[in-house]
């Protein structure tokens, strides 16, 4: 075993990552990635050349996730056809009730029942919405304190101090402007698009859709403002990281007698090993995030593809407010599924700004 | 927050209602007097946030 490796091996072995590997059990995804998934192993893969994850059993359970979830909501897509065809047969027989009175009223009801299941669904959407901002958090909450103690180690000293507070702070404001505020406006404008359906008359439509609109227009400036902030915070401090470094490199090779060069070698190596550890643990890190992003993300999209084909459907059955409503609907789901998107970006750039401003020797 | 979700209850149950208004009389004279004074009040209710930012 080379003089790295056996370096590398024996700071990894120190290293506790339980914090970070707890937070999968608490996703919902399958036992075979929960159980089999290990960061030091993903470390040590990439040390070795070998891939991080097997490609064969992402495809594997992606697969299942996607079909699994699409049969789950296809019986919601068929409830929602037949309760449609059922009101547009009542509204056709009007002159057989005698009066208009009986039929809009069917026709009411009926629309007051796809709403209620249109409702439910989405809700499910959104919190699980919720619920995974809050998954990334916490794994955000874990995985940095540990980056930020190795990023001292391998002699970022002034990067971790700064940018401990600045990330966690981010982080913390990030996310609770997304959990608090966007996500909360995005399901106002479905329980909207949904309410404005139920009658022949269009109240609130352009509303909802303002609302949605609102939502991207302030995830797009959340994201500037916290990549910036980072970004300039990581700059500031990486210069004086760098000073730090070539100062005890040139004390060392310098100013100690005979063994000053060797000193300096060795203090090389040993960085360099605990920062092939620390980009290690930031890809870990972000597979994950994309991990904890997965089974939401594939179920928003089979959603949106049940409402979508579901919008298309019921537009030959005659229930136009139902088809513009399934449709506006599924665009408001499309936004659900775009922020938490983002979010997981927002949390990689996060990673990528503490891993990107290392110190040079 | 709870005076959001009571802005969101009210618009709610104000379309619902016209709705429901709209389905018991859904032609003659009534009906237009009706959609009017409902759009009216739905107007009022979606934009009484706005008294909150004027001084």
């Amino acid at each position: 075993m080379t003089d790295y490796e056996s370096i590398f091996r024996s700071q990894l072995e120190e290293m506790d990552f339980s914090g970070m590997e707890d937070i999968l059990e608490a996703a919902d995804l399958p036992q075979e990635i929960t159980q089999s998934f290990s960061v030091k192993e993903i470390i040590s893969n990439m040390l070795s050349g070998d891939a991080a994850i097997s490609q064969e059993s992402v495809f594997a359970v992606i697969k299942a996730l996607f079909f699994g979830e699409l049969r789950e909501f296809g019986v919601l897509a068929a409830e929602l056809i037949c309760i449609c065809i059922i009101a547009g047969l009542l509204s056709s027989f009007t002159s057989g009730f005698g009066s208009g009175t009986a039929s809009g009223m069917s026709s009411v009801i009926c629309s007051f029942a796809a709403a209620g299941i249109c409702m439910t669904a989405f809700y499910q959407l959104y919190q699980l919405g919720i619920q995974s901002v809050s998954l990334m958090t916490t794994l955000m909450g874990a995985s940095l304190p540990v980056i930020f103690a190795v990023t001292a180690v391998s002699g970022g000293a002034a990067s971790a101090t700064v940018l401990s507070s600045v990330i966690s702070a981010a982080v913390t404001a990030f996310s609770a402007f997304v959990r608090y505020v966007l996500m909360p406006v995005v399901f106002v404008s479905g329980i909207f698009t949904v309410a404005n359906s139920v009658g022949r008359r269009s109240y609130i439509g352009k509303t909802a859709a303002f609302l949605r609109s609102a939502a991207l227009f302030g995830m797009g400036a959340a994201i500037t403002l916290f990549t910036g902030l980072s970004v300039i915070q990581g700059m500031m401090t990486k210069s004086a990281d760098d000073l730090l470094m070539k100062t005890a490199r040139y004390s060392l090779d310098n100013l100690i007698p005979f063994v000053g060069g060797f000193a300096a070698d060795s203090l090389e190596m040993i960085v360099t090993c605990i920062r092939s550890i620390r980009g290690g643990i930031g890809i870990a890190g972000v597979i994950l995030l994309i991990l904890l992003l997965a089974g939401p993300l594939i179920k928003s999209v089979c959603i949106i593809l049940i409402f979508r084909v579901t919008s298309l459907v019921l537009e030959p059955a005659g229930s136009d407010s139902m088809s513009d409503c399934m449709g506006d609907l599924a665009s408001a789901a499309s936004v659900l599924t775009a922020l938490l998107f983002l979010s997981s970006v927002m949390f990689i750039i996060f990673f990528t700004c503490v891993l990107r401003f290392a110190p040079s020797l | 927050m709870e005076y959001v979700r009571e802005w969101v209850l009210s618009v709610l149950v104000l379309v619902v209602t016209a709705a429901f208004f709209e389905g018991i009389f859904p032609e003659g004279s009534m009906s237009r007097y009706l959609k009017y004074i409902f759009s009216l009040i739905l107007l009022a209710v979606i934009l009484s946030p706005v008294t909150l930012l004027l001084p």
